[in-house]
């Protein structure tokens, strides 16, 4: 293992990577292409990043990558959240409203899958915990990661939201999205943490014509969940 | 081109370079995309990936019983150029399994980051979402744990 000096604060190797795959930002691209022309260091970790690798074969098929619609930002934002209190993830826009009314006796939730458009709207979760995926998980704890599945019935290019409901209190923890074109278990972009001691009901819902009304829905809480959502709930492993 | 054939080759080096081991960082990145399609989860979220990557690393080196393996099969030349030090001391693998057995989970996953990743702090904190003053209390904790360590030889837990 060799010890050199970067001449200044090293390239990551996670932005260096990234520099090669040309998924940064322009000004970062610029910033890296100048440091790399005075540093050896960093060129010899750049020269590291370019030497071809063998992956191993998969056994089942890797899906090709939807590109993303332009206008929805590729954000992959990780939203800490907990029931006392929301912490805001740098990249993504999420709000904390309390409300006056979370639903009444009586009120009927949406259920995990409903028939739409033909087709079928349907929410899953996957869940990430130190390192291993579940899909059917039905408990949170702190420090697990969810992703949001959507199924929705193409060609549709619908607005989607995630809305997290626990107790009185509703989360959006994801970045609205459009969708470049439905399909079956489309993971929405960016992840998210749950965590109090009360039951919690994850929702997504649609809509062809614009992005979801977030007000409408922080003010009067699940009763105004339009008719195209699709909901799972989850409760905390220990309350 | 597919998620795999995109952002493998990155992962794969990453494995390697933190487990330095060419069949345990395949065995590592195989086993992630094989989950996550047989999962449906995101194989293109790219930061999950790495995140993933790390913790599934971690658990390896977590592992008691997979320690003489990750020794074994040790190769320190696919750490690449140590750039970032703590207490002018490189994170190898021996210090690595050392810490692993100490430290919680996030605060080696952390110091994988810090000092295996050459990541600065606001870096680290846009990768995971922790604050950058939780990271830094974790690494002042981190950086008194690898100077004790650092005391006792080599090869000896």
């Amino acid at each position: 293992m060799s010890e050199l000096s970067c001449t200044s604060v090293p390239i990551s190797w996670w932005r260096l990577e990234r520099y090669r795959l040309a998924e940064l930002p322009h000004d970062e691209h610029d910033e890296i292409e100048q440091h790399l022309a005075g540093c050896e260091v960093c060129r010899a970790c750049l020269a590291r990043v370019d030497r071809p690798v063998e992956l191993p074969e998969l056994p089942v098929r890797s899906r090709p990558m939807a590109a993303a619609k332009p206008g929805v930002a590729r954000q992959r934002a990780r939203l800490r959240w907990s029931g006392a209190a929301a912490a805001l993830g740098a990249a993504a826009a999420a709000v904390l409203l309390l409300l006056p009314h979370s639903g009444g006796p009586g009120l009927e939730l949406p259920g995990r899958r409903i028939a739409f458009k033909g087709g079928e709207l349907a929410i899953d979760l996957v869940r990430e915990r130190a390192g291993s995926i579940a899909r059917d998980a039905t408990q949170f704890r702190a420090g697990d990661r969810w992703k949001v599945l959507l199924t929705c019935p193409p060609p549709l290019q619908p607005h989607v939201d995630v809305v997290v409901f626990q107790g009185r209190e509703a989360f959006f923890p994801l970045a609205p999205a459009q969708l470049a074109s439905c399909g079956n278990l489309l993971a929405l972009p960016g992840a998210f943490a749950l965590d109090g001691h009360d039951d919690v009901l994850v929702c997504a819902t649609v809509s062809e014509r614009a992005p979801v009304d977030r007000a409408a829905l922080a003010a009067r809480g699940r009763a105004a969940l339009p008719a195209q959502s699709v909901c799972l709930p989850l409760a905390p492993a220990e309350r | 081109m597919d998620a795999y054939q995109r952002y493998g080759p990155m992962l794969l080096r990453k494995a390697q370079r933190l487990l330095q081991s060419h069949e345990d960082a395949r065995d590592v990145v195989q086993s992630l995309f094989v989950d996550l399609l047989e999962r449906g989860g995101d194989e293109s979220d790219l930061p999950y990936l790495y995140r993933a990557v790390t913790n599934r690393c971690l658990n390896m080196i977590r592992d008691r019983k997979k320690r003489a393996q990750l020794l074994e099969r040790n190769d320190p030349a696919l750490r690449g150029p140590v750039r970032v030090s703590s207490e002018a001391r490189a994170v190898d693998m021996d210090l690595l399994l050392k810490l692993g057995a100490e430290l919680d989970a996030e605060s080696c996953e952390l110091v994988v980051y810090r000092f295996v990743d050459d990541m600065p702090l606001e870096e680290i904190e846009r990768l995971t979402g922790i604050t950058r003053k939780t990271i830094n209390k974790r690494l002042e904790r981190v950086r008194s744990a690898i100077a004790r360590l650092s005391a006792v030889p080599a090869g000896e837990p």
